[in-house]
């Protein structure tokens, strides 16, 4: 069975929702079902027909090509499956999802994953503010699963994450890790200032220093821990083109913080070799 | 039957159901998680009086194991859960969260669940941090050198204890080099250990004594310096037996060891070895039977 394919016939000029898109919600539809579907486009709504042209069986893999920074909600609560998004996404990709894959060629905006309790995002492109952080009203972030950026991310990646793993390929903005509960967050580029304020557990792993460190985390010490090579070899194991970069970890200097709220979180900082 | 000379024993050995885990040790180098791996299997040789068998599987090099370091693979037979589970706790908490610079992996992904470091944790006082990825969960507890990392479950599935065959020999010295050749060639196996001192035990056990507190007592049939006194199962050229008691996952793995081990050891010229046989209980006790013509034909 070939995957249900969407393309957009013209770049959105206004915000286009597409929360309800998703394999496990599609299952089971006609393609002319599927085509009468309505989506909030601005202040209206317009069928998914006029929108898009749509090719291919309903099946567990749903493909949205020539997104723009208009397409917001992409994978929202999605469940099962595999979603693959082509273009420039737009805000709350991934948002709520608890379980398949999004995979995602290009960038996407602000709340990436947030709130989401299972599955995976894997993006090539950069992310805005907030990536696997808060949903509006909610007391956590990010409870499970995985966030992978291929280029950069924004302000506040992580933000009361509560679960899970996000690994940044390039740089992190501020603050990243902000109020973090629990979970992990790996920075291969350069991190921006303050990582982990507020952290009450969890790890951020960072392969160099932070622009400015957060001065309520004590040093602890440089050190070669075993959980380093779990933590190196589970990101290998899910993208093995990471493997040479995350070599720079041998060895550590542990930072336990934030010492306002417990200190049980950490900043690992590779060691320069 | 016979191989190089050795009269193999038309007869089986009997072994019977354990429950087993295998737990993966490392350390910065090999000396070290040998040393963790020594610990935790010793006084290990049977469940009569240890509380369980262990032994060491093989070592594994960096690429096998969890952490990229030089490791071992121990298993450990229990005859229940329970004791499975205490034997794991005190174990691991005495000799492998002791040893500077280990750390301590599940070495099964399916079978039924069982504590590993679930309460070790304490030993951290509050400092302990959890860390799950994906569907294991580690515990890493300050100790002095640093951390000791440690699974908070592995699983444990159904074992074979009691697998087994006797040397028969000239003297002790004919015996103790075929034993030597056997366990080095059975030492390759996977799924398998012999519990006991260098993989050799000399005081073969028969159920039950004339004193009604043991459970065991010493194989007379089989003691050369009993001959004259009780029905020997000795003929009188053979002066010592010595026996190879092997524990494993799966009856394929026994049968494998017990046909490379006797194999070895009837290998060589002038080896002094004369016969091989099996320790049984006339099939009564045990639901596995290891035929060994049946095994080397």
């Amino acid at each position: 069975m070939s995957a249900l394919i969407f393309e957009l016939l013209d770049p959105p000029g206004r915000s286009l929702d597409l929360a309800g898109l998703n394999p496990a919600s599609l299952a089971g539809k006609s393609l002319d079902a599927i085509r009468r579907l309505r989506l909030p486009y601005g202040r209206r709504r317009k069928a998914l027909g006029d929108l898009f042209k749509v090719s291919g069986d309903a099946s567990s893999e749903l493909s949205i090509l020539g997104v723009n920074r208009h397409c917001h909600q992409i994978g929202r609560g999605m469940a099962d499956g595999i979603l693959v998004v082509r273009g420039h996404a737009g805000d709350g990709l991934g948002r709520e999802m608890s379980g398949g894959q999004i995979r995602a060629k290009g960038n996407a905006g602000d709340g990436v994953g947030a709130g989401m309790t299972g599955g995976s995002i894997t993006l090539t492109g950069s992310v805005g503010d907030r990536a696997g952080g808060l949903v509006p009203g909610a007391t956590r972030g990010m409870n499970e699963g995985m966030i992978r950026i291929g280029k950069s991310a924004g302000a506040r990646t992580g933000e009361r994450m509560r679960r899970g793993f996000i690994v940044i390929a390039g740089d992190a903005g501020a603050h990243t890790g902000e109020r973090m509960i629990a979970g992990t967050i790996v920075v291969l580029g350069q991190c921006g200032v303050h990582p982990g304020i507020g952290m009450r557990r969890g790890t951020l792993l960072l392969a160099k220093a932070p622009t400015s460190m957060t001065p309520t985390f004590n040093d602890c010490g440089e050190f070669e821990l075993a959980i380093i090579a779990i933590l190196k070899n589970y990101i290998a194991s899910h993208d093995r083109r990471l493997k040479r970069r995350l070599e720079i970890f041998t060895r550590a200097r542990r930072w336990c913080g934030d010492m306002s709220y417990g200190g049980k979180g950490e900043i690992f900082i590779a060691s320069e070799n | 039957m016979k191989i190089n000379g050795v009269l193999i024993d038309n007869t089986f050995a009997e072994a019977f159901p354990m429950k087993a885990t295998r737990l993966i040790i490392t350390a910065m180098n090999d000396t070290w998680a040998n040393h963790a791996a020594q610990a935790l299997t010793g006084f290990a040789t049977s469940v009569i009086a240890c509380g369980c068998e262990a032994g060491i599987e093989r070592p594994l090099t960096p690429s096998e194991t969890p952490d990229g370091r030089p490791g071992v693979a121990v298993l450990l037979f229990t005859m229940s859960k329970k004791e499975l589970g205490k034997q794991i706790q005190n174990r691991v908490g005495q000799c492998v969260l002791t040893s500077p610079t280990s750390a301590c992996f599940a070495g099964f992904d399916e079978g039924e669940p069982i504590d590993l470091g679930k309460q070790l944790r304490f030993f951290g006082d509050g400092y302990q941090i959890s860390k799950k990825l994906g569907t294991r969960r580690y515990w890493r507890i300050p100790v002095m050198d640093g951390e000791f990392l440690c699974e908070e479950m592995t699983r444990f599935t159904k074992g074979i204890g009691g697998g087994n065959f006797l040397m028969l020999a000239r003297d002790q010295a004919a015996a103790l080099a075929a034993s030597e050749r056997a366990v080095a060639a059975m030492q390759k196996i996977r799924g398998v250990i012999m519990p006991f001192p260098g993989g050799v035990v000399r005081s073969g056990s028969k159920v039950g004594s004339k004193y009604k507190a043991l459970l065991a007592s010493t194989n007379h049939p089989f003691c050369p310096t009993l001959r004259g006194a009780v029905s020997s199962a000795l003929t009188p050229d053979i002066g010592a037996v010595l026996e190879i008691v092997i524990d494993g996952l799966d009856v394929a793995s026994i049968e494998e060891a017990t046909r490379v081990g006797i194999r070895a050891a009837c290998r060589g010229r002038g080896h002094g070895l004369i016969r091989i046989s099996a320790g049984n209980y006339g099939g009564s006790l045990g639901p596995y039977h290891f035929h060994l013509r049946k095994i080397l034909r």
